[in-house]
């Protein structure tokens, strides 16, 4: 009896293992680490890396075009607008179904921006200046702005569209748009829809089979996240073939995948960028040369040494691919001690001074850079004092200056990231730079504020494209003169994936994203 | 002890009320604001201001305090501030997913330690004593981390006989919810491949997880046998003539059991709230898991009900101890 029942657990449990090894050996099915398990997949609610998973769902009117930054037409097939910037007008693809098999049509772009507008959360800063969505037909939506405006303009790609009856049919209160239902599933056009989420394990999408674009070349048809939030335990995976594209990792990682023939890796210069910025209104750091010395103090060959050369030199305040191709002069790349001393006792510090810095926990990166600069700024007397805090509380520390406007409040410096929210230098000027971006949106937590800058941002929201470029590089040349931040580096975009997988492509504003669609195995 | 049950029934309702005001005020009194983090990084004044006043932070601290009671009162935890779902649901799927770790785990050790305890003792100085002592040394000074990453560099890399983690393999659906432990659940749902895959999945999480309880638990068996053994109703039992299996389990063991379930109950206390760094390395979708994103993102209702919770589960196994207590030793619960 006993060798019986045995016999019966070990029969399951080889079943188990056979079944454990066909799963990871399919060909169809790509497995992915989360680099971070979003909390909702509601279109109209995501923020930033969690739109690059749900842009595999959801489609916008006009999309990136593959690898660049400019525009092409997915949901909309054609789309004009008006002299005055104020009327957009698409004419929309036929033949498209949402997941639940109702037809997409204009009712469905008023319906989406209307959502959106009403949740006030995700992308609805895109959508400040929207006045109304007019339906002309079916096949033909309208909107209309209050003011010509850049941010929805650029942000058109992530405006998703939602099926307006599946909206309907899953309110729970009439008119609440159904925010609790989307959590988990989708209602979308895009290529994948939502199979299950166990959170905390397991998200799978597979193949929404009526999808527009059709399933006649090499796609993969399931694809699994998987909530692995440990770089160890993703490498042992994908050393084992059970996961094909990790997105967790540490510079030792890198080191160990890029030796192993198996699998590829694929570093290009991402648009993030990695700034450490200087308080402009507070401290020492209020004069320029102060913040120029500070600037010559910073390591640049060391800390390229200890992220073992995985980093890029900055184009200064906003990546040069959004700019066209260009970057400012005199972006100080410059370790010169001695320039440094000399500065620093012009501006009356021959002595130097204390000060501070601090970053966000969970960053390392910013730690490490930070304690470079420390080790410089100790030869010119300047005692750095590093701090780390959450997220939240950094913001709060940092943008409730503008409060109370003390020094003894202050924090001399910090370290950050920033990347491109929309495909234009917008994005990094008006957030990092504008002075109206020091409280509330934005980022400029230091409160650089130069009118002659706001006034180039202002203009440049509401010109015509070539003429906005040109204003941006004006924008740009000042802030670079005026040196409010260091502009440390470029962070690169690894891929990591599994020699297996084919059709992967550098999305040049999303780090650590993928196209599921373009993209397939050659082997389990 | 039906009195004494009930008393401390209404006991444990004092201490989660007084524990909410307390963590009430903790949380408050961080200095960040919860609605900028919940309206998003480029969320406009106007945002955050509607945030603040969905999320009712736009009143005065007691006035939300009572607001928060009288919810929590109805069974209603509030909503989480990043995702909005509701705390309770959040809970739900995440705390029996602990539960079933921590339990399996407390079996687990429970099976080696008390055995491993008493062979330590009754053979002291032997082979088996000597070996316990080095395997108790290192439970409790490996890092569970660092033996979870060696668990599954052998056991899944290279052997293959384990999954890296999780709860179930891609493929198979989680058995309906009953308990939410999918051991048992499985089984009411008569399905017996779940079963195994689940307990497939629980050995190396499990292994991990037990080190520690293995060290303090056969240390503490080891110890009380001793002291029992040497007492003098263990002589008469064996002058009686009595076999020395019979004495040592039947007669030492069990009086030597107080401190065994004292220091069973407190780990696990420590295995339900502590397995943080067990889940994520064996990507556990468990409690730990979810207070520590709830922490990175200041998600204050998440934490509230995850506080309440702990507070809740370890007054609950105090209760559950002292209960024991009581049948190991009629005189305790006559008192």
């Amino acid at each position: 009896m006993r060798r019986g029942i045995a016999r019966v657990v070990l029969g399951s449990l080889l079943a188990v293992l056979l079944a454990g090894v066909a799963a990871a050996g399919d060909k169809n099915t790509l497995n992915v680490g989360f680099y971070i398990e979003p909390t909702s997949l509601d279109a109209h609610v995501v923020t930033s890396t969690d739109v690059y998973i749900i842009w595999n769902m959801y489609e916008p009117l006009v999309a990136l075009q593959r690898d660049t930054v400019k525009f092409e037409p997915k949901l909309a097939t054609s789309w004009e607008i008006s002299p005055d910037q104020k009327t957009y007008t698409f004419k929309l693809r036929k033949g498209v179904k949402f997941h639940d098999g109702t037809p997409f049509t204009a009712a469905a772009v008023k319906a989406s921006i209307e959502r959106i507008i009403q949740f006030k959360r995700g992308s609805s800063w895109l959508l400040t200046s929207v006045k109304e969505v007019k339906v002309v037909d079916d096949g033909t939506a309208q909107i209309v702005l209050s003011k010509p405006d850049i941010a929805f303009q650029r942000g058109l790609p992530f405006i998703y569209m939602m099926s307006p009856a599946a909206i309907k049919a899953h309110e729970e209160a009439p008119g609440d748009m159904a925010p609790n239902w989307f959590m988990d599933k989708s209602a979308g056009t895009g290529p994948y829809k939502i199979e299950s989420w166990a959170r905390g394990d397991k998200l799978t999408m597979v193949k929404f089979d009526d999808y527009w674009g059709g399933w006649n070349k090499p796609h993969v048809t399931k694809v699994i996240y998987h909530a692995v939030l440990e770089p160890g335990t993703q490498r042992l995976m994908v050393e084992k073939g059970d996961m094909d594209l990790p997105l967790i990792y540490t510079a030792d990682d890198i080191e160990a995948y890029r030796k192993n023939p198996n699998i590829v890796v694929d570093s290009k210069p991402g648009t993030e960028l990695m700034y450490i910025r200087m308080h402009n209104q507070a401290g020492p750091t209020k004069d320029k040369r102060v913040r120029q010395a500070l600037s010559l103090a910073f390591d640049w060959k060391t800390f390229g040494t200890v992220m073992r050369g995985n980093i890029a030199p900055s184009d200064g305040p906003a990546p040069r691919e959004l700019l066209g191709d260009w970057r400012p002069q005199r972006v100080l790349r410059e370790y010169n001690i001695d320039r440094a001393k000399k500065l620093l006792a012009e501006a009356g510090f021959p002595n130097g001074f204390k000060m501070s810095y601090v970053y966000n926990k969970g960053d390392e990166e910013k730690r490490v850079m930070g304690e470079v600069w420390q080790s410089g700024l100790q030869k010119l007397g300047v005692s750095l004092d590093i701090n780390v805090m959450t997220w939240p509380t950094l913001v709060e520390r940092l943008s409730g200056w503008g409060d109370k406007r003390t020094e003894a409040n202050a924090e001399n410096s910090y370290g950050q990231y920033t990347n491109a929210r929309i495909p234009d230098a917008y994005s990094f000027l008006y957030f990092m730079y504008h002075s109206g971006a020091s409280k509330g949106a934005g980022r400029n937590f230091m409160f650089y504020g130069n009118p002659r800058v706001d006034d180039l941002i202002s203009r440049a929201a509401s010109a015509p494209p070539e003429e906005r470029t040109k204003l941006y590089r004006e924008a740009s040349q000042i802030i670079v003169d005026d040196t409010p931040d260091i502009f440390v580096d470029k962070i690169p975009d690894n891929n990591i994936r599994r020699k297996v997988v084919e059709g992967y492509y550098h999305d040049p504003l999303a780090s650590r994203s993928f196209h599921f669609y373009d993209m397939y195995k050659t082997g389990p | 002890m039906l009195v004494f049950v009930v008393r401390r029934l209404a006991f444990l309702a004092l201490t989660l009320l007084g524990m909410s005001v307390v963590l009430f005020v903790i949380t408050r009194l961080i200095p960040a604001d919860p609605a900028r983090i919940a309206a998003g990084e480029y969320a406009t004044r106007e945002m955050i201001q509607s945030a603040r006043l969905e999320l009712g932070l736009d009143r005065s601290l007691p006035e939300q305090y009572w607001v928060y009671l009288k919810a929590v009162t109805r069974g209603d935890l509030g909503r989480s501030v990043q995702s909005r779902r509701p705390v309770l649901a959040d809970l739900s799927t995440h705390f029996p997913a602990t539960l079933e770790l921590s339990l399996f785990s407390l079996v687990l050790s429970t099976l080696v330690a008390i055995p491993l305890g008493v062979v330590a003792a009754t053979r002291r100085g032997g082979k088996v004593d000597h070996s316990s002592r080095v395997t108790a040394l290192l439970g409790i000074s490996l890092p569970i981390f660092w033996l979870g990453l060696m668990l599954q560099l052998v056991f899944y890399k290279h052997l293959s006989w384990f999954p890296y983690g999780g709860r179930l393999s891609s493929g198979l659906d989680a058995p309906p919810a009953v308990t939410g432990l999918y051991l048992i659940d499985s089984l009411i749902a008569m399905r017996g491949l779940v079963f195994v895959d689940a307990l497939w999945h629980l050995v190396m999480p499990g292994l991990a997880m037990s080190g520690i309880t293995i060290a303090v638990l056969s240390r503490m068996t080891r110890a009380s046998m001793l002291d029992v053994l040497r007492r003098e109703y263990v002589r008469v039992a064996r002058a009686k003539g009595l076999p020395e299996r019979r004495v040592i389990y039947r007669h030492a063991l069990r009086n030597a059991a107080l401190p065994i379930v004292t220091v069973l109950g407190i780990q696990f206390g420590i295995l339900l709230t502590g397995a943080v760094l067990t889940e994520t390395v064996f990507s556990w979708p468990g409690i730990g898991r979810l207070a520590f994103k709830a922490i990175e993102a200041l998600d204050y209702p998440v934490l509230m009900g995850f506080a309440l919770l702990v507070t809740f589960v370890f007054s609950l196994i105090n209760l559950l101890m002292d209960v024991c207590y009581g049948l190991l030793d009629p005189r305790i619960a006559t008192r």
